[in-house]
């Protein structure tokens, strides 16, 4: 009787801990990453012999282009076929990383990985540059391949997030006025425009924070400062006497700078300057930067 | 009319060069306006900005200023040495959200990375500043998997238990009445 009440009471909570949606038959189960973490995706193909691509993409985390130039992105890939790792195309294996309304990026020969064979997979290493002005955001990895007893292309695909980057080369190194005579007006530079290139992958406004210019030591009147009220800028040469005008460590902007191939012409602007107005009680001596600090070019 | 020739002589020294460095350092980053960093109430996480000097033509120093989300973002705000050729100097900034905040709350966070050059004292000199901006975005708390089961295996383990005390309960009750019985 009492053997029958156990056994009763053991079946019953098999049961109904059973029925719940995770029980203590998971504690035998695997251990599951959390939602963050990167994984593995594996897809396979049934009706031929199941073959498989695992793209590792586990080190293609905070991913920031380089400035100016290619960054080459490395990742493994594992080919896993039931009938034999001989049976695997080393030469097909091919991969690429695709994003919506930019160019893809491609590899078409990933390499045999020496040493790491084992009897029905083998892995492969791919490297696929990117270059400074291609688009931040999610990109698309797809690495395909081909077995070799029945042709079979196998594909997979997963992402990995490439950075935004902010850098600018500004080439013009030096910008001189002519000589200023108090009360003179719209006075231009006379070896702008300064010449901006984008050497990243961010496109917005381009700002121009100019400071008010005040005496060096060892000028006359040191108080004394020239307004950067009195200068204006524009992207448009000519039109520097009637563009944006300047106001003290304030941000102004004259136009937008967008990505793009600089080689081929992309992603370029420039600024060129004027002194829209001398003040005439202003005394005639040198003004510069150095105790108001330098104007600055701002994205 | 001396007056006037002297003035004119003076008025020369009055020009403006702007002199100044091709500024090339750069800055990168895993979070822009567009691709928020989610954080839960209570959480904290270090974040990594990225300065480069790869295709400058010296040493930069970057000023580090941070500008907007002081009260859930610190950064150690100095200048930032970075030599020709750095593809990868990091800026860390911790964030840490309050237990209280409600889920949706959204915090702007700005930093400033200003090239601090030489400045002969002798005219204007250019820069080059970027502004990196951000949102933190507080999301709900993700249970952790593997606590939640392991939450759930305690609640079967207490069941189980609590099971076998009603099972001996029983057991003596029924010795109990055999022994009634027997005497």
């Amino acid at each position: 009787m009492v053997m029958k009440i156990v056994l009763v009471v053991v079946l019953c909570v098999i049961v109904f801990s059973g029925m719940a949606s995770a029980n203590f038959l998971d504690w035998f189960r695997d251990i599951r990453l959390s939602p963050n973490q990167p994984k593995n995706v594996s897809v396979s193909i049934v009706g031929v012999q199941p073959v498989t691509i695992i793209i590792h993409n586990q080190t293609l985390i905070g991913i920031i282009p380089n400035q100016n130039t290619f960054l080459n992105i490395n990742f493994p890939v594992t080919m896993i076929d039931p009938n034999g790792a001989n049976d695997l195309n080393d030469s097909s294996v091919q991969a690429n990383f695709s994003r919506s309304g930019e160019i893809t990026r491609k590899n078409d020969s990933c390499s045999l990985i020496s040493g790491q064979n084992t009897a029905l997979s083998k892995n492969y290493s791919c490297s696929i540059s990117m270059w400074y002005f291609d688009g931040a955001g999610d990109w698309s990895i797809e690495v395909v391949g081909r077995d070799i007893g029945n042709g079979t292309i196998i594909s997979n695909t997963s992402s990995f997030s490439y950075g935004s980057l902010k850098s600018i080369e500004v080439s013009s190194e030096e910008i001189t006025f002519p000589a200023l005579i108090p009360g003179a007006t719209n006075v231009n530079a006379n070896n702008d425009p300064t010449f901006i290139n984008n050497t990243g992958n961010w496109g917005g406004a381009l700002n121009v924070r100019g400071v008010d210019l005040y005496a060096p030591p060892g000028q006359p009147v040191p108080s004394a400062f020239f307004g950067v009220g009195n200068f204006s800028i524009s992207h448009i040469s000519g039109n520097e006497c009637i563009g944006t005008a300047l106001q003290n460590a304030t941000d102004k902007s004259s136009t937008n700078i967008n990505r793009g191939n600089v080689s081929a012409g992309f992603g370029q602007t420039n600024v060129s300057y004027c002194i829209t107005g001398v003040p005439s009680s202003l005394p005639a001596q040198q003004y510069s930067t150095a105790s108001g600090g330098s104007w600055l070019i701002n994205i | 009319m001396e007056e006037k020739i002297a003035f004119l002589v003076l008025s020369s020294v009055l020009f403006l060069s702007l002199i100044g460095f091709v500024d090339s350092f750069a800055v990168g980053s895993s979070y822009w306006p567009e691709n928020s960093l989610n954080m839960a109430p209570g959480e904290t996480k270090i974040i990594d900005m990225r300065l480069q000097n790869i295709v400058g033509s010296e040493d930069e120093n970057v000023r580090v200023v941070l500008e907007k989300g002081k009260e859930i973002a610190k950064v150690d705000e100095k200048d930032y040495f970075i030599p020709l050729g750095t593809s990868d100097a990091k800026v860390s900034i911790q964030i840490s959200i309050p237990e209280d905040i409600t889920v949706g709350t959204k915090y702007p966070v700005t930093l400033s990375f200003t090239g601090v050059n030489s400045n002969s004292g002798e005219g204007v000199s250019l820069g080059v500043s970027y502004n990196v901006d951000f949102d933190v975005l507080i999301v709900p708390k993700i249970p952790n998997q593997y606590e939640a089961n392991s939450n759930l295996l305690w609640l079967v383990v207490a069941l189980v238990l609590a099971v076998l005390v009603i099972l001996v309960v029983i057991l003596i009750i029924l010795a109990k009445k055999k022994n009634k019985k027997i005497v």
